[in-house]
């Protein structure tokens, strides 16, 4: 019987006396790819951001960890400066090797850092500047990032923004080898086609919970439909 | 340090070195660029990278009320240490927690600390000026390497060594921070921590480069070196390498100027790495230029 | 994959409280360390309050040998009388002037053994150079530098201290008084940052006035 890897209970967060989320009380199962879905303004991002322990939120965020209780994140948006000259080797390799990276890149984690780039997708692009990456590219070198070593729980914000139809048919295969390896998948999307095909269950977020549970039942509601209207990618 | 200076003087009396270096000052001012220009050029790359030129401003200004207090305090006037890194220390704590949390933009908060130190520091000094001869505080808003002491040298000596030991082994946690926080703390950093520990050391490096380049300029040495390094850096080895570079070539020209010129070292050393700034622009545009025609051709 | 036991984690709420306490109780400690500092300086440049105020190339004279402090006060007095001979006359004395109307130490005095001195008197532009050159090695050298004011420059208020004097038509001087302690070894022409060539400027009182 599945357990819950992450529990939300009763996460509320306010800034400035406006409530950016209101007793927000939900279940991510382990070992399901479990999508968060709302309108701009809903408090999506918010969530996550609370569940990495980023931001100050009442209530109580619970992890049961089976493994080693790793985190694996793929970030909205990731703003580099236009002449920053840190490569896509020089970024993968942060996490990768002890070595400071302006002393250079040890020959083994070059070695680890164009494999995780095939497995994206991506080659020959080690030496490429982050800044001049297009965002698709960009997204699938944080892709690469959050999945080695592979994380108990892969949190993804807007995964599929800036990529092809290629590139998402590529993420979610990749989404679902995930979770069909053990890991967990939670995610913000706005492409409720992507969600249909991909998700096991959705969180309908206004700043609180509209609704949740299975995918395709949940976004058949008749209270979803009316929040979320356009079906398809913005 | 004497047997050093007279070995230098020798070599400079038989023409190997510049007739310059028979002086001990000058020879003090060299070892000062060579410690000063990995330890400032270094950091520079992280201070560009963490949008943190404004920061270091602020902490010139703060080191010269940290004079001002030093000497109140009754600490010697060429070594007002206590005074100098206590009040920039708490001045770093203050700035880095109200950056933290305040609603304000980063720049409008710093712009206030700037104006308050500023303001503070001369206020002091004109209660000092009427005790000090006000000639003795121009060396520490331009900097004077006839000022700098064999101790002053073994502090920066010092402060280099650990402030190296410290980046190298925070070094990757840093620069994933200074890219991502969010990154930096899901594969295990401390962010908030890192801020901090960032700034102390950035200020420890300011305090003790004060001598050499001046409360005023300091800023320029920690800003203009990774600026022009990212004209012509192509990875994250070269960027720092290149900051490093730039640093050494500024001191090294700015001090030759100010010795024949007899300008403030800091007004020097700073023109030296703006005019490298923009030799290095240059270079950048015209190498990507070359580079753009190149892939015309192929295509 | 097999699974380890569960591991029940809350997750954290960033505090600012808890950061505050940390900063509060770091800038504590900097301000305790400062306080121990400053009470047991590490770096005693002396008991003495004076040679707190003073900067590397400058030196009280009490703190030289007695020859010194002798060749010193004569400096002074010599100066005080070259002014009144450029207030009267319109122009500097040179050092044969100054040997002939018996001014010590420009003029020997034969009772005293003391080391003999060469005395040149330069000038470039607006600084005015004494400069006296040991006949014995290992003697130090003595500069008696004196800078007139510039007169595209408004005038200076006159400030009553060993660095300025003030002639009878009211212009300003900066005045100092310079040793080297190995005089053989001395270039020909002094530069204008006498500092700057390993000369020590002397003062025979704490130049700010702390008491």
């Amino acid at each position: 019987m599945t357990q819950p890897l992450i529990e939300f209970v009763d996460v509320t967060i306010a800034r400035h006396r406006e409530q950016l989320l209101s007793r927000v009380s939900l279940s991510v199962t382990e070992r399901t790819i479990h999508v968060i879905v709302g309108p701009n303004g809903a408090g999506k991002t918010t969530l996550l951001t609370a569940a990495l322990g980023l931001i100050a939120f009442d209530g109580r965020i619970l992890a049961h960890w089976r493994r080693d209780g790793r985190i694996g994140y793929v970030p909205q948006a990731f703003p580099v400066d236009a002449s920053l000259p840190v490569t896509v080797e020089d970024f993968l390799a942060l996490t990768r090797q002890r070595r400071p990276v302006c002393f250079g890149v040890s020959a083994s984690t070059r070695s680890r850092v164009s494999a995780l780039l095939s497995l994206v997708g991506l080659r020959n692009l080690e030496r490429r500047p982050l800044s001049v990456l297009s965002g698709g590219e960009l997204r699938r070198v944080l892709l690469a990032n959050a999945l080695d070593p592979m994380p108990e729980l892969l949190i993804l914000d807007e995964p599929a923004s800036g990529l092809d139809e290629g590139g998402v048919a590529q993420l979610e295969d990749l989404l679902r080898t995930v979770r069909d390896g053990g890991s967990t998948v939670l995610m913000v999307s706005h492409d409720l086609n992507q969600v249909r095909r991909i998700a096991d269950r959705v969180t309908v977020l206004d700043r609180a919970v509209v609704s949740d549970g299975p995918a395709i039942e949940t976004l058949a509601l008749d209270a979803v439909t009316a929040l979320l209207p356009s079906g398809g990618r913005r | 340090m004497t047997p050093l200076y007279q070995w230098a003087a020798s070599l400079a009396e038989r023409g190997i070195l510049p007739s310059d270096f028979q002086y001990p000052f000058l020879i003090r001012g060299f070892l000062c660029v060579l410690v000063l220009a990995p330890i400032l050029g270094g950091l520079s790359h992280l201070v560009v990278t963490r949008r943190m030129a404004f920061f270091s401003a602020a902490l010139g200004q703060a080191a010269l009320t940290g004079v001002a207090i030093g000497l109140l305090l009754g600490e010697p006037l060429n070594a007002p240490y206590g005074g100098m890194f206590g009040f920039c220390l708490l001045t770093t704590l203050g700035m880095v927690y109200v950056k933290r949390h305040a609603t304000l933009p980063p720049d409008t908060l710093i712009g206030v600390f700037h104006a308050l130190t500023l303001g503070l520091g001369l206020c002091l000094l004109v209660a000092l000026t009427r005790q000090f001869n006000v000639h003795q505080v121009e060396s520490v808003l331009f900097g004077s390497l006839l000022t700098v002491t064999d101790a002053d040298l073994l502090l920066l000596v010092a402060v280099g060594v650990i402030v190296a030991i410290l980046l190298v082994r925070e070094y990757n946690k840093l620069l994933l921070d200074s890219l991502n926080p969010p990154l930096a703390t899901v594969s295990g950093a401390d962010s908030a921590f890192l801020e901090y520990f960032f700034a102390v050391i950035l200020t420890v490096s300011i305090v003790v480069s004060l001598k050499v380049i001046g409360a005023l300029l300091v800023e320029a040495l920690v800003v203009v070196p990774a600026a022009a390094a990212r004209n012509v850096a192509g990875s994250t080895r070269s960027y720092l390498a290149w900051s490093i570079l730039v640093a050494f070539l500024a001191g090294a020209g700015g001090l030759a100027v100010s010795t024949k010129l007899l300008v403030p070292t800091g007004g020097a050393v700073v023109l030296a790495v703006s005019g490298i700034f923009f030799i290095t622009l240059a270079a950048g545009v015209y190498a990507r230029r070359r580079r753009a025609g190149a892939y015309e051709i192929k295509n | 994959m097999a699974d380890t036991a569960v591991q029940d984690v809350e997750i954290a709420a960033v505090s600012a409280r808890d950061e505050l306490i940390h900063v509060l109780r770091a800038a504590m400690a900097i301000t305790a360390g400062v306080w121990l500092y400053v009470t047991n300086n590490p770096f005693p440049v002396s008991s003495n309050a004076i040679q707190r105020s003073l900067l590397p190339f400058q030196a009280i004279v009490a703190t030289l040998p007695a020859e010194s402090q002798l060749m010193f006060r004569e400096l002074q007095v010599s100066l005080i009388e070259a002014e009144t001979i450029r207030s009267a006359e319109g122009s500097w004395p040179d050092a044969p002037r100054l040997r002939e109307d018996g001014i010590e130490p420009f003029a020997p005095n034969p009772a005293l053994k003391t080391v003999a001195y060469d005395w040149a008197m330069t000038r470039d532009r607006l600084i005015i150079n004494y400069l006296g050159r040991p006949e014995k090695p290992g003697a130090p050298a003595w500069l008696v530098r004196v800078l007139e004011p510039d007169p595209s420059l408004p005038r200076e208020v006159f400030v009553e201290d060993e660095e300025h004097d003030q002639l009878l038509d009211g212009a300003v001087l900066h005045v100092s008084i310079w040793t080297r302690p190995d005089g053989a070894a001395l270039p020909e022409r002094i530069g204008p940052l006498p500092q700057a060539e390993g000369w020590i400027q002397l003062y025979a009182a704490d130049p700010s006035g702390i008491r």
